[in-house]
């Protein structure tokens, strides 16, 4: 039985849900089942989000279990530690490097992981992990929102998605208006090359 | 959504409105609230395709009486609230029960467990069983679909209200949904009299009650064939499984496949319970799990059965799995491997140094809300008093977090506005309230005729931003447009407020920080006088509708920025303000200007005079 469970963690606002969502309708689109679950809610205000995607023969429930994750990614790096309990050891991670403290923690004074510490922790379940600079690439073309596609070419890149990249293509233009569209593309392939390099 | 028969990728809550169409309904209605509101928002945006009537109500209560109204006039109708807005609805729901509908009557509630965005969790399906009224409960998009057709011919067959019960993770999943054509027979209404039925005096209330009954035991026997209740497998142990709990125990049983058979009984009928399909399962079995999210609302109807029909199981339920909190896979598999004596391996968590920084949600960047609460806080110390803040549901109830931390209490949509008459009467405080306007609408108007009547002095200030923001900007009645994009006549808490006895009544745009200040500090003044309740409205558009009139070149906002010369690192402006545009990065602080609306607040807070305007 095939099957790809993915656990997505991000800030709101930075479009965890059109990219969960583009993800399903890609599978859709290979004839795949799939469950796209998304926590919002007030979630939209600066909050953590979390999404579960998973896709392949049958599915049934819309949740992950703990410790089954094949891959979790992070569109904010401290981001993969919310996630991190998902992961089944050597799964696969991929985490943007911006790094986003939220404004309570410095009215707390609470302290906010550097990169570097939150790899560490990240390799003592695997050595899949790829940090793309996608908050770069998104503003070199000219768009802050598209940091979730570069994110989403990055993931496609891994090769673990099961998707083909001509149905991931499809549903970016089915989800988005030119010259929207246009550029979420253009984000996608540059996430794709971002892990390309890593390789 | 087209009527070809596609597989589309839906969301839980738009699979229910697809289902509302293809089973002819012709009336919804709803107060937005989540997780129910994607469901007549879906509806909305295809009023005029379809040609139904679809409003945004002032309230559950209201939202339930229209569309009632409609089945009543022998239409098709639906209306969709949150858990908690069926409390607001249930009077009405009580006696619809007795009265019955003619045209099929679905209400759809959505339960959330774990409180992800409400003040309490609350398992609805109880609901029906204390007001005589069916509950089923679906366990994917694709039954949610199906379910609201099947549940509209049922309620219209046996002239019965019918709820239809999700949760959160069902009305937010999206999963693959097999269209069907849709139903168009358009009929016009036509009411026909008969208030024998339709007024509930004492006489025909109590013969009501009995036909109430009567429908319920009919519907049963139509529970006891539905397609929507599954048996599989034909082991002694076995496990009942309803709604979203039937699809996390498919996958549990997945996992523990190569252990033991399990027979396992989705129900998806769960109120009033097919007895004979129980009978039926349970006769020949030795145990049994029930698996259901929060109450263990089966799980009793099951044990009194079996007590009843001298059956030797051991039933077994919420011993084995959480009533507190959303279900999970991992508590469903621990819950099935108990019962079958397997010994799991549930994965360990691993040790971390470090955490990820807590993110609760917080107010936008430039959400008018802030400034008024700012404000609310300015003029408190200029007055120097002691204040109490109580508030209500919504954006602003954000407001509780630091740096802001101006609400002390937040019950259910307006219960602010009725604690401030007893808070200002008792605390011998300075009572603030603040309130949406959408809130106010819904339910703070009876409260503040009531501030008048049995004076009180406490501050009321309604926070409005001309839309219900917080569910997603859903038109209230002051936008001016209505759920069908029709223009419409503003309704202007100012006057409501000004019609219920208030004196002092003031509008204010909290951009505007020095007046919203003054006039705060003004009313307080007022009130401490003793000359009774009052009303300001800070009224100033949603940020996030501003911004989004700023990208399409409706209106240009002038942005504020740091000068990294001036900008000492002391992080006063976050501190003091807490918008989520200020970010601390290397030291010093940098607006992020997709985000900034421009407000001006943290210009105010920073004492090095490193903030200004973008030229
Ligand atoms: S002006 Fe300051 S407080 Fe207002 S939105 Fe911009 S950054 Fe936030
Ligand atoms: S959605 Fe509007 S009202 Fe709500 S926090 Fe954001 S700006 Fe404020």
């Amino acid at each position: 039985m095939m099957r790809v469970d993915i656990v997505l963690s991000g800030i709101g606002g930075q479009g965890i849900l059109t990219l969960a969502a583009i993800l399903g309708t890609a599978a859709i689109l290979d004839k795949y089942d799939v469950r796209v679950s998304e926590v919002h809610g007030m979630a939209q205000r600066g909050g953590a989000v979390t999404c579960h995607v998973k896709i392949g023969d049958k599915i049934s429930s819309p949740l992950v279990m703990e410790g089954s994750a094949d891959m979790i990614v992070a569109l904010e790096a401290s981001e993969t530690l919310r996630a991190l309990h998902y992961l089944k050891p050597k799964g696969t991670i991929v985490t943007n490097s911006l790094e986003h403290p939220p404004p309570l923690s410095m009215i707390k004074g609470l302290k906010y992981p550097s990169l570097n510490e939150i790899i560490e922790e990240a390799k003592k379940l695997t050595d899949e992990i790829y940090v793309v600079d996608a908050y770069n690439v998104a503003r070199s073309l000219g768009s802050l929102q598209t940091i979730n596609m570069v994110i989403l070419g990055s993931m496609w890149a891994t090769g673990k998605l099961l998707l083909s990249r001509g149905s991931i293509v499809k549903a970016i233009e089915r989800s988005f208006r030119e010259p929207t569209a246009t550029i979420n593309l253009k984000a996608f392939e540059e996430g794709i090359k971002l892990v390309k390099k890593l390789l | 959504m087209d009527d070809s028969q596609e597989v589309l990728l839906m969301l839980g809550n738009e699979a229910i409105a697809r289902g509302a169409i293809e089973g002819g309904v012709q009336v919804a209605t709803a107060y937005p609230g989540t997780p129910s509101t994607e469901i007549v928002e879906t509806l909305a945006s295809l009023a005029k395709d379809y040609d139904l009537y679809v409003e945004w109500s002032v309230n559950e209560k209201v939202a339930f009486e229209v569309a009632l109204a409609a089945s009543y006039c022998e239409l098709r109708a639906l209306t969709a609230m949150k858990h908690v807005g069926l409390n607001v609805a249930s009077d009405t729901l009580f006696t619809a029960a007795y009265t019955g509908v003619r045209g099929g009557f679905v209400v759809v509630s959505a339960d959330d467990p774990n409180c992800h965005s409400s003040q309490n969790e609350q398992d609805n399906r109880i609901y029906g069983l204390h007001a005589y009224v069916p509950v089923i409960e679906p366990s994917s998009p694709q039954e949610a679909k199906d379910m609201v057709t099947y549940a509209l011919d049922i309620s219209e067959h046996h002239k019965v209200p019918i709820i239809l019960r999700t949760t959160t993770r069902l009305s937010h999943v999206r999963g693959p949904v097999k269209l069907n054509p849709v139903r168009r027979p358009k009929k016009v209404g036509s009411f026909i009299k008969a208030p024998e039925r339709l007024v509930c005096l004492p006489a025909n209330a109590r013969r009501m009650r009995l036909e109430a009954i009567s429908r319920l035991k009919n519907v049963e026997e139509t529970f006891n064939h539905s397609s929507f209740n599954l048996v599989k497998g034909s082991s002694r142990i076995g496990v009942i499984a309803c709604g979203l709990a039937y699809a996390y125990a498919v996958e549990a049983l997945e996992r523990l496949q190569d252990h033991h058979n399990v027979s396992i009984l989705k129900l998806s009928t769960v109120y009033p319970i097919p007895r004979k399909l129980l009978n039926d399962f349970l006769k020949d079995k030795e145990k049994v799990l029930i698996i259901e999210e929060l109450e263990p609302f089966i799980e009793l109807q099951v044990k009194a059965l079996c007590h009843e029909l001298n059956l030797e199981v051991e039933i077994h339920g919420k011993d084995l799995i959480p009533l507190a909190g959303e279900l999970t896979p991992q508590a469903v598999f621990k819950g099935i491997a108990s019962i079958l004596g397997v010994k799991v391996e549930l994965p360990k968590n691993i040790e971390l140094k470090s955490q990820a920084p807590p993110r609760p949600p917080i107010l936008c960047a430039g959400c008018p809300h802030r400034n008024t609460f700012y404000a609310i806080k300015l003029a408190v110390r200029k007055k120097n008093v002691e204040a109490i803040y109580p508030s209500d549901i919504g954006c602003y109830t954000l407001g509780y977090y630091p740096p802001l931390e101006v609400v002390d209490t937040t019950l259910c949509m307006g219960a602010g506005v009725g604690l401030s008459c007893g808070l200002a009467k008792f605390s011998g405080k300075i009572v603030i309230a603040t309130v949406g306007e959408s809130t106010f609408f819904h339910a703070c108007i009876p409260a503040l005729i009531n501030s008048v009547f049995n004076p009180s002095n406490f501050i009321l200030i309604v926070l409005d931003n001309s839309f219900t923001a917080m569910t997603g900007h859903q038109p209230s009645p002051v936008t001016g447009m209505n759920a069908m994009g029709q223009k419409v006549k503003p309704v202007l808490p100012e006057d409501i407020a000004k019609a219920c006895g208030i004196e002092f009544c003031k509008v204010v745009d909290p951009y505007d920080l020095d007046a919203t200040t003054s006039s705060i500090a003004e009313a307080i003044d007022y009130i401490k006088r003793g000359l009774g309740p009052a009303v300001i409205i800070a009224r100033r558009e949603c940020s996030l509708i501003l911004l989004r009139k700023h990208r399409s070149g409706i209106i240009k906002l002038i942005r504020r920025r740091v000068d990294p010369e001036l900008c000492k690192g002391c992080l006063a402006c976050i501190k003091l303000v807490g918008c989520p545009a200020l970010i601390p990065r290397s030291g010093k602080v940098v607006i992020e200007e997709e985000m900034c609306s421009g407000c001006g607040l943290c210009e105010r807070a920073c004492p090095h005079k490193a903030i200004g305007l973008v030229e």
